[in-house]
């Protein structure tokens, strides 16, 4: 299996005030390979969501090096950064994060505007395909409904469709289930399982164990990964 | 990003419409004003146009339109028999105000003309009457010609009676509009009788004069100021300066006032922008968190305040229909005026590009993890 995620000595120190640092990863090393489902748990503070922001290339590490699809992202500049995360990742947000102006057909149709050159697809084929990831998310009849119209469960399963728009090889979930009931918890999980056997890696962070299941688990603690 | 852009300001219903109305107001004033402003310079440009190939000869220093200049009728008759002058075009001319107007530096409601009948033409240029004559000469010597504006006054038709200082008038024509004060507000009487009415016997404000060939004009006014060295001899061109120089303080109001409004929009605008930024950093955040450009998103915060800034500025105008009609301003001089559409358009272009600078400098700050995480 190849690494599709490869990382060594992650730091990552944020600044309190000018002079005082505070680290939130300690020196993390990982290996995640193509098509794996990984779980990331922990307490609180330990590091779990800032490890998820350096694979989602989301800010950069202080040090170490980071490799993504065989890549050098450590030291990537922000304009090729940005490029990355909308061919390669897919994020789905604990707070579903929306645009609310936008129905669920149009926040999904809305991702793959950030696709630039030769996989650029004109706007009656992105709304095709955001259509049929809404389909395939469980939502045929709520695709004109803006966030506000849905429930929580839905909100989430258009932001899971949105993180599907480019086609990633990776979807990273920071807290997916963590604003959701259960009935909609176990509904998401099996539906990033579904995506999961489709053949993309999912990367999730959760404090839940339940939501674990068939998942290879990563334990963090202090900023390190157990 | 254009599309999204008109789903924002769909979204924000309210804060949208508070938005376009500052720049409605904003751009009713800019054209309105400037339509008061092309009104006056057309009825200068007008009088000054009317003038022609006539000169004005009067006293010294007084202003044009000569209401101020007085002089004996002696004098007059000494110009008109002056080498060069067509004695039979030219007329002498009585100016007095009958009706003074509201507003001081407003033009008089309507202006007394006394001038010799059959030397109409001198004063009228190629003004023509929407009914009756453009000459007293064969009628009555209680015969007027009224200006458009003056019959509206008056409320008068052909053959309706008026009485004015205790003498009653009849009216013989009616010209018709021409946009210059001078015209439209005037009273035209014969000369005698004028100053008979108005208690000014044997006094005239000014000789209105035609050179015998055109072309002879300078010659004739060279003439004129040599053999009448304390009078003065007005040509349209001097004139033309007088009014020119007159018109340097309103314009500079105006171009101040345009400069006011100009940057009140771009603040309301801007502000609005500022504030829109501010609550959508989340969802800003998570444009540049899916992989959004900077760009893209500068583009939509432009997108945004052009739309506003265009709708308001569009709305404007059209408000400004009605206050042309209110104000008597023609809509040749606002909404149909090459200069104010022109301004207005640059207007709406400028403020939306300036007021998208600062919010937009505030988008490209935006890191995705810190507007993530923004609450």
């Amino acid at each position: 299996m190849n690494n599709l995620i490869l990382g060594s000595g992650l730091k990552k120190f944020f600044p309190l005030s000018r002079n005082i640092t505070v680290p939130a990863l300690r020196g993390a090393d990982l290996a995640i390979g193509e098509g794996e489902f990984v779980s990331v748990v922990g307490p609180s503070g330990c590091g779990k969501s800032t490890l998820l922001n350096l694979i989602g290339l989301l800010e950069p590490p202080s040090e170490g090096t980071l490799l993504l699809d065989g890549q050098d992202v450590s030291l990537m500049a922000d304009g090729r950064r940005t490029a990355m995360r909308a061919e390669k990742i897919g994020f789905v947000f604990q707070t579903f994060n929306l645009l609310p102006a936008l129905t669920a057909l149009e926040n999904v149709e809305f991702a793959m505007r950030a696709i630039n050159g030769k996989r650029r697809m004109a706007k009656p084929d992105r709304l095709d395909r955001a259509r049929a990831e809404l389909e395939r998310v469980g939502l045929p009849d709520r695709m004109d409904h803006l966030p506000s119209e849905l429930s929580g469960g839905e909100r989430q399963r258009v932001a899971v469709a949105r993180s599907l728009a480019n086609n990633p090889k990776l979807i990273l979930a920071d807290e997916p289930t963590g604003n959701l009931d259960s009935a909609a918890t176990e509904s998401i999980i099996n539906l990033l399982h579904e995506i999961h056997a489709a053949g993309t890696t999912v990367v999730m962070v959760t404090h839940n164990m339940d939501t674990t299941r068939d998942t290879r688990i990563l334990r963090m603690k202090d900023g390190m990964i157990n | 990003m254009f599309d999204i852009a008109i789903k924002e300001i769909m979204a924000r219903k309210v804060r949208s419409i508070l938005c376009i109305t500052g720049v409605m107001i904003c751009v009713f004033l800019l054209s309105t004003i400037q339509g008061l402003s092309n009104r006056l310079e057309v009825t200068i440009a007008g009088d000054i146009a009317r003038m022609g190939d006539t000169m004005y000869f009067q006293q010294k220093g007084v202003p044009y339109p000569p209401f101020g200049s007085s002089f004996k009728e002696q004098a007059g008759a000494e110009v008109l028999n002056a080498d060069g002058v067509n004695e039979g075009a030219s007329t002498p001319v009585l100016f007095v105000v009958i009706e003074p107007a509201e507003n001081p530096r407003d033009a008089a409601r309507v202006i007394g003309v006394g001038l010799t009948p059959g030397g109409e033409t001198a004063f009228l240029a190629d003004t023509a009457a929407v009914s009756g004559s453009t000459t007293l000469e064969g009628e009555a010597e209680n015969a007027v010609i009224l200006g458009a504006a003056a019959a509206e006054f008056y409320a008068a038709d052909i053959g309706d009676s008026l009485l004015i200082r205790e003498k009653e008038f009849l009216v013989t024509g009616i010209l018709e509009q021409t946009g210059t004060a001078n015209t439209d507000n005037a009273f035209i009487i014969p000369l005698d009788t004028a100053q008979s009415v108005f208690g000014r016997g044997g006094m005239i404000s000014a000789v209105i004069v035609v050179s015998e060939d055109g072309a002879q004009r300078t010659a004739v006014e060279a003439s004129l100021e040599e053999e009448f060295a304390n009078w003065e001899v007005q040509t349209q061109t001097e004139i033309e300066e007088e009014l020119e120089a007159g018109l340097q303080t309103p314009r500079s109001i105006l171009g101040m006032i345009n400069a006011v409004v100009f940057f009140v929009t771009i603040i309301i605008i801007m502000n609005v922008m500022m504030m829109s930024v501010k609550e959508k950093t989340r969802e800003i955040g998570t444009m540049r968190a899916i992989g959004t450009r900077r760009l893209s998103v500068l583009a939509l915060i432009f997108y945004e305040s052009l739309i506003l800034s265009a709708l308001g500025g569009v709305l404007g105008l059209l408000a400004a229909v009605p206050a042309s009609f209110l104000l008597e301003i023609p809509l040749s001089a606002t909404l149909l005026s090459p200069l104010v559409f022109g301004r207005v358009l640059v207007l709406i272009f400028l403020t939306g590009v300036f007021s998208g600078l600062l919010p937009g400098y505030a988008v490209t700050r935006i890191s995705p993890l810190e507007a993530l995480r923004y609450e």
